[in-house]
């Protein structure tokens, strides 16, 4: 009777160590096409937010749709007030609906909640717009000297005894 | 009477204290007028910011531009917008309400007809 003999399968340990110093070199490049398939998230939605295009075109560098504060060229105060959720990035999300209108009186260290709380960092814009200050009527105006868009200055004082003056402050937007 | 426009921080400069939120819905107006501004950080960036805005509104009278410490601002605590009224001894006449709500041309050109009829009969009664 023949006697059928199996070819000779290594043991599984023989064959780990037969194969080993191939697989040696190959895991690490495996083992990152892995991790980077893990970690490439999704583009982040698009938000039709004016303001986050000017931003992003300016200051994602790496077009990851989250601007950090490295890549931020300006104030820690501004980007603070920009960061409205504040995760630690400026991104749409910042741009939602519902910070519409929501004045940005102090951008410290945030307590972790991203509603607008009553503790000093968020105030409603009456108190804001609404706050006393300036001249009253029948005061004296203060004096100043400031020059004009051509860079002509033009003193306060210089009007005093010859014409009443109407002061108009305001802004572009 | 002398009319002087001052230029102070912007109102809605989207680093700033109040940012016209631009989710789609615009609030104040900026948008309708394609207007996304980053606060100006010298004081040359104010003086263009501040002429772009006298051309855009044809300001016919001189437009002062504030400091970046905005001083003048602060002493008459007129942001984001406020008419002032002084009188030629140097006091304040009127005073107008902070804006946007308080920001009433109507209001204070009622105040200039009563200066100008104040004036035009002190005149009168001099002759």
């Amino acid at each position: 009777m023949n006697e059928m003999i199996p070819p000779e399968q290594p043991e599984h340990g023989d064959w780990l160590a037969v194969h080993w110093w191939r697989m040696r070199g190959a895991l690490p490049l495996s083992a990152l096409v892995l991790v980077s398939a893990c970690a490439s998230t999704p583009p982040p939605p698009e938000v039709d937010s004016p303001s986050w295009k000017f931003l992003s075109a300016r200051y994602d560098a790496n077009h990851d749709g989250r601007i950090v504060r490295a890549e931020y060229l300006r104030s820690s105060d501004a980007f603070g007030r920009l960061d409205a959720d504040g995760d630690g990035a400026i991104s749409g999300a910042d741009f939602d609906p519902r910070w519409d209108g929501v004045p940005r009186i102090e951008a410290v260290a945030r307590s972790g909640t991203s509603e607008p709380a009553k503790n000093g960092r968020w105030i409603g814009f009456d108190d804001f717009v609404h706050g006393e200050g300036g001249p009253g009527e029948g005061d004296p105006a203060p004096l100043f000297r400031l020059a004009t868009t051509d860079g002509e200055w033009i003193e306060l004082a210089g009007f005093r005894g010859k014409k009443p003056v109407a002061l108009v402050f305001g802004s572009y937007t | 009477m002398q009319f002087l426009g001052v230029y102070i921080r912007e109102a809605h400069a989207i680093d700033g204290i109040l940012p016209e939120r631009q989710s789609g819905t615009w609030l104040m107006g900026t948008g309708e007028r394609g207007l996304t501004i980053e606060t100006p950080l010298s004081i040359e960036e104010r003086r263009d910011l501040a002429r772009r805005c006298a051309l855009e509104m044809e300001l016919g009278f001189p437009f002062l531009v504030d400091d970046l410490g905005d001083a003048v601002e602060a002493a008459y605590a007129a942001w984001p917008e406020r008419l002032y009224l002084v009188d030629v001894d140097g006091t304040v006449v009127y005073k107008g309400e902070k804006g946007p709500d308080g920001f009433s041309p109507d209001e204070f050109e009622g105040v200039l007809d009563e200066l100008v009829s104040f004036y035009a009969g002190t005149l009168g009664a001099a002759r």
